[in-house]
């Protein structure tokens, strides 16, 4: 079939052999769409689970609020802190920290709940948006991380 | 095409003529008719202690008008983002002394007038802008129905509380005319506009 024939306006696009083509680009059109969401793009399933557990506090943009909750938008925390945020997700956090020269002495309450998985896409977005440039974290690393504080919660350490 | 153009115009003038004037804002709640007088619910009577130990009375928000939330210190959701919004009110009017706003706590064991005024000095507030105000439980919990606001105590919801985040906006007569969400900035946007059409119809200038 001579490609030009798809280009002809005298062929309507009811003529048989228009339509299978249609059909057939459709069909290749629906399954790229679909074999793209088989591969969930980590930063969205991150950002979901931010809105979801961390924006009441820490607010949307990160910013958090006066003197009660730090910011997570260009934090020096996040860097200065990077092997231990695992364990803050996942156990809180209860102490006195600063944040950008500024102290907090406050509760954050861990959300147990979050797998290995959804701990490692909430910190990839974290870390990388609101101009935070952070680099990513890899599953093994959060495993292994999680795995110490979860021994030291079991000593008593934590 | 003119033909079209010409009506085009009429309608547009017309569009124009309907353009509501100043909103007048709605008396909220159920209201009885008795004897052929319109009752409309109020505010009773209360009497709570506020960060600096003082005591908080509707004599307090005498010739003003006020809003009132609940909350708590140790609240693990909503109540953030609500103070944030609340902050937004609180910077924009500061320095209105027709109004202002009174935060109820719900966690009465926990929240001490201490621990008020601890929290106020962190969120940077203060009076005569913003009361954060603790008191006899039932006292707190019944009021709150009367605010159209929910405060229930629920050791299954997280941080032991279930409540609305609402803002609710009160006239000088003691009645509510206007409430938004608390933790949606866009509502509480439309929420500031109620404030100074409410200030406009009974304040007046300043
Ligand atoms: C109930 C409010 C609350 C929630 C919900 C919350 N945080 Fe926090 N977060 C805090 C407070 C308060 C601190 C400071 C704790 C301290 O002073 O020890 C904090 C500290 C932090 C820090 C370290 C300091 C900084 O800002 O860099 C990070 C990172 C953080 N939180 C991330 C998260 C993430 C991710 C979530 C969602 C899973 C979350 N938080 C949910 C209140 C909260």
């Amino acid at each position: 079939m001579p490609k030009t024939w798809f280009y002809n306006h005298e062929v309507t696009l009811s003529h048989p052999v228009i339509r299978a083509n249609i059909f057939f680009n459709t069909f290749l059109l629906t399954a790229i769409i679909g074999l793209s969401a088989c591969e969930p793009n980590t930063f969205q399933e991150g950002e979901r689970l931010y809105k979801a557990q961390c924006a009441n506090c820490h607010m949307d943009d990160g910013i958090g609020l006066s003197a009660l909750i730090p910011p997570i938008a260009g934090s020096d925390y996040l860097p200065a802190n990077r092997d231990i945020l695992p364990c803050i997700i996942r156990y809180g956090l209860k102490d006195t920290i600063v944040v950008n020269g500024k102290t907090y002495a406050e509760i954050m309450p861990g959300v147990a709940k979050l797998t290995d998985v959804q701990i490692t896409n909430l910190l990839n977005f974290i870390n990388n948006s609101w101009g935070n440039q952070n680099g990513l974290y890899r599953l093994e690393e959060v495993q292994a991380t999680l795995e110490e504080c979860r021994l030291q919660v079991q000593r008593g350490e934590r | 095409m003119k033909y079209f153009l010409f009506l085009l115009t009429i309608l547009a003038a017309l569009a124009a003529c309907t353009q509501p004037g100043p909103r007048s804002l709605p008396i909220l709640g159920e209201r009885d008719v008795v004897n052929g007088d319109t009752i409309y619910p109020t505010i009773p009577d209360f009497s709570f202690v506020d960060q600096d130990s003082q005591v908080v009375t509707n004599a307090t928000f005498k010739d003003k008008i006020y809003m009132v939330d609940f909350f708590f210190i140790h609240c693990p959701t909503i109540c953030p983002k609500v103070k944030a919004n609340g902050l937004r009110i609180y910077q924009k009017y500061k320095n209105d002394n027709r109004l202002a706003i009174l935060s109820h706590s719900i966690d009465v064991k926990n929240d001490t007038v201490a621990a008020l005024k601890r929290h106020a000095e962190k969120l940077g507030i203060g009076k005569p802008g913003w009361y954060l105000v603790t008191g006899d439980h039932d006292a707190i919990y019944s009021i709150a129905d009367d605010y159209f606001s929910v405060a229930i105590e629920n050791p299954d919801a997280p941080g032991g509380f279930d409540h609305s985040g609402r803002i609710i906006l009160v006239d000088k007569n003691r009645h509510v005319r206007s409430f938004c969400d608390g933790t949606d900035a866009a509502d509480v946007d439309r929420f500031m506009q109620d404030i100074d059409i409410l200030l406009a119809e009974e304040i007046g200038e300043k």
